[in-house]
């Protein structure tokens, strides 16, 4: 496989660290790093929840096709059907841009993003490109190349300006710069224009108009990605709020669309599902402030718009997920609300996966474009609750995708030599009744005076397993097993008259019989 | 890699020898739901503007053409009169930017520019601009001949950079958001709509729709569709400094909708 990622392994902006676990403890020490997430994750969720029971109601009155649930069947058909006649939608799309008179540029790898937009930049003689916030282009982290050549790149996304500003990485594929405080930003913004700035929010928005404002006319080239590319038309969708993705596709002379080629979908109307659920998912909006729909370049007659539009279909590895097991995360519309809900994600924030993406998303698709052995770590990064199969928009099973990456670290040798001894043991142990029933009275026996008064076990619980039960409870073992109260419950029913030994009394006097006390009540209810 | 090779490798990861050209078998239409409801214009406009003004943004319904060409007068008047208050919260900053080095068609006097649209030269809008010592630019056609369309473009930029607030029709407004739908096209400048801090927004009833998806499928009905068309809904905003909303980051951070009489 090429490594359409290597940059990506690239420690995020000094914020990261070398391996993972390094760079997830010195997460969890940021104490306003974790509140900033908690905050941010807590609201993220509440807008998007009260944003769906709105959906419902607009379905109520016609509006809508239907609730979240119904709605998201839809999505996902859409995004399914494109994903799986890729090959039909892109070639459709790449001939309706030409048609239009826009160019299509078809890219394998990173390099050849940055071949084709360092040959526009040269051609037109641009010492300055303005940036919209695209995930694609962090993908083939065009900043560097272009700064490499000579050409100043500008983040235009308030967010993603600081962050760049900074010399850092995004830490929220939509709010990229929750990791900063209001502090630091009027200390990177005063750095800027040379003067002190307070740090109130108008002071410092008007600060990056101001700023941004003057690239915005002056910038030969403005370069973009798209959250979606409609086939029948060659239409590129983007879906923004501040303004700055019109301002990069309206204001220069030449526009660049850097878009992964799974964007496609098929035609306008199905547009409609998809924003239903974008911005509702991302931030609790109904509709982001700005969606724009572009169709080719200036037509005669119009004084703005660009003169030139190039669209860069991206691969990168995309297209090795096509009929695999993992095709259906190519469904993806990045609307990170996987990363709000993930009770890892809201822990240990962006910088933690090391990669441009992050959360449960992140920690599927890293190791699929960036390399397995390389990213072997993220998959690991989840509890696999399946929260994030619940938000998700277009129904990944991105749960499954998880315990599947696990499954292949495992059989490729990329697990830890305790955990394979451990796994082993086990396999060994659970294959014969009498080993099955030796281990659970081994552990038993092991774990004889470990619990607290709670009935669950103290961070004194024994070896490996105390560092795991500090911060949680771990469920007590039943002190008599299920098979050894099978054969007092088995024997019951036959011990009582006929008609009488209903079920539910069964349990109920067993559950009596065992008393109040009995730890193994504790397992029913966890 | 040449566009057929980079096509043939994806369809034969989906088991096909060469790309799929013709027809793929999708309904679209079941993107969409099958009815609309059918809502007149005060139901249309009363729930466009509680969402309009959800979101920070002015609704207003004019009694008459007279009374909504006082109230885009009185916008744009108020503008100039305290220069301190753009309109955009984000504050003051404009006025430097807009100004620098950008050559003054209209001399030094403030300006509004507008869509060269029935709907706005229907309100008659340049005396009563100039009286309150406003200029009113309307938005050209450039020159055929492609080679001459960036000159008179990039004065175009410039002057929507300084212009006070942009006035400009529309093709659909959406009541189930608080949407306005706009297409480019001759006279018709996207930038218009983007760069000043204030974007006055004239609205025909029966431009008013119940819901996006009917949007997207009138959208759709109309053929080729334009170089660019926006769905705007409320001012620019961000919450990227410490979740903190703010408006007015790159777009207008001050819209108003007019509903013209009928």
């Amino acid at each position: 496989m090429n490594k359409p990622g290597a940059g990506a392994t690239e420690p995020a902006g000094g914020l990261g660290g070398k391996t993972f676990d390094e760079r997830v403890s010195r997460a969890l020490a940021d104490g306003r790093l974790r509140g900033a997430l908690r905050f941010t994750t807590d609201r993220l969720f509440r807008m998007r929840r009260q944003a769906m029971e709105a959906l419902r109601a607009s379905a109520e009155e016609g509006l809508a096709l239907g609730d979240f649930e119904e709605v998201r069947a839809r999505a996902a058909a859409i995004r399914q059907h494109a994903v799986a006649h890729l090959d039909f939608y892109l070639g459709q799309a790449a001939e309706q841009i030409r048609r239009r008179g826009g160019q299509v540029h078809f890219a394998r790898t990173a390099d050849d993003v940055g071949r084709v937009v360092l040959e526009i930049a040269r051609r037109r003689g641009a010492d300055l490109v303005v940036k919209s916030k695209s995930m694609a282009s962090e993908e083939v982290h065009l900043n560097q190349v272009l700064a490499r050549a000579g050409i100043e790149a500008v983040e235009s996304d308030l967010g993603e300006y600081i962050v760049q500003l900074a010399g850092e990485t995004p830490s929220h594929i939509i709010v990229p710069a929750i990791h900063k405080t209001r502090e630091q930003v009027a200390e990177l913004f005063g750095r800027v224009i040379g003067q002190e700035l307070t740090t109130d929010t108008p002071t410092l928005t008007a600060v990056a108009r101001r700023v941004l404002r003057e690239k915005f006319l002056r910038t030969e080239i403005g370069v973009s990605g798209a959250n979606f590319v409609v086939a029948e038309s060659g239409t590129l969708v983007l879906v923004t709020n501040e303004g700055n993705g019109r301002l990069v596709t309206s204001a220069p002379p030449v526009h660049v669309a850097i878009v992964g080629i799974e964007k496609v979908i098929p035609t306008l109307a199905d547009l409609s599902p998809l924003l239903a659920l974008l911005a509702r998912s991302a931030t609790g909006q109904q509709i982001t402030t700005y969606t724009h729909l572009i169709t080719g370049p200036r037509r005669p007659g119009e004084l703005d718009g660009p003169e030139e539009l190039h669209v860069i279909f991206l691969d990168n590895g995309r297209s090795q997920l096509l009929g695999s097991a993992y095709e259906q995360v190519l469904t993806c519309i990045r609307c990170g609300a996987c990363l709000n809900v993930c009770p890892v994600y809201r822990q240990i924030g962006g910088h933690a996966y090391g990669g441009v993406y992050s959360g449960p998303i992140g920690a599927v698709i890293t190791p699929l474009l960036a390399g397995r052995a390389e990213w072997s770590d993220l998959p690991m990064a989840s509890s696999l609750c399946a929260a994030c199969d619940e938000v998700c928009p277009v129904g990944i099973p991105l749960h499954d995708m998880l315990v599947r990456l696990r499954e292949e670290n495992v059989a490729a040798g990329r697990s830890g030599a305790g955990e394979r001894l451990a796994m082993r043991l086990v396999a060994w142990a659970w294959r014969r009744p009498w080993t099955y029933r030796l281990s659970g009275r081994l552990a038993r026996w092991l774990q004889r005076g470990q619990f607290g008064g709670d009935g669950h076990w103290s961070e004194r619980g024994p070896g490996p397993l105390a560092a795991w039960a500090a911060g949680r409870q771990v469920p007590v073992l039943a002190r008599r097993s299920f098979r050894e109260r099978w054969r007092d419950l088995a024997a019951e029913p036959t011990r009582r008259v006929a008609g009488s030994s209903r079920p539910a009394e069964a349990r109920s006097r067993t559950a009596e019989a065992q008393g109040p006390d009995q730890p193994g009540r504790e397992v029913g209810r966890g | 890699m040449t566009e057929q090779e980079f096509l043939t490798a994806l369809a034969r990861r989906k088991g096909r020898d060469r790309p799929m050209t013709g027809r793929a078998g999708w309904a679209s239409a079941r993107s969409l739901p099958p009815v609309c409801p059918d809502w007149g214009v005060d139901a249309l406009w009363e729930r466009f503007a509680r969402e309009l003004e959800k979101l920070g943004g002015t609704a207003y319904r004019a009694g008459s053409r007279a009374d909504a060409g006082e109230y885009v007068v009185r916008v744009a008047a108020t503008l100039a009169g305290l220069p301190e208050d753009r309109g955009a919260r984000g504050g003051g900053a404009e006025a430097e930017v807009a100004g620098a080095g950008a050559p003054a068609p209209g001399g030094d006097r403030p300006v509004v520019v507008a869509w060269d649209d029935p709907v706005v030269a229907a309100l008659g809008l340049r005396d009563a601009l100039e009286a309150a010592g406003l200029d009113l630019a309307i938005w050209g056609h450039s020159a055929p001949e492609a080679g001459q369309q960036a000159t008179p473009g990039w004065n175009a930029k410039q002057l929507a950079a300084r212009a006070l607030a942009g006035i400009t029709g529309v093709n659909w407004a959406v009541a189930e958001t608080g949407t306005l739908l706009l297409s480019s096209g001759p006279g018709r400048g996207r930038l218009v709509s983007l760069l000043p801090p204030v974007h006055i927004a004239l609205i025909r009833p029966e431009q008013l729709l119940p819901s996006l998806a009917e949007a997207v499928r009138r959208v759709g009905e109309a053929g080729e569709l334009p170089s660019s068309l926006v769905l705007i809904t409320g001012p620019s905003r961000s919450a990227d400094i410490e979740n903190d909303l703010s408006i007015g980051v790159h777009g207008p951070g001050s819209l108003h909708a007019v509903l013209l009489p009928e």
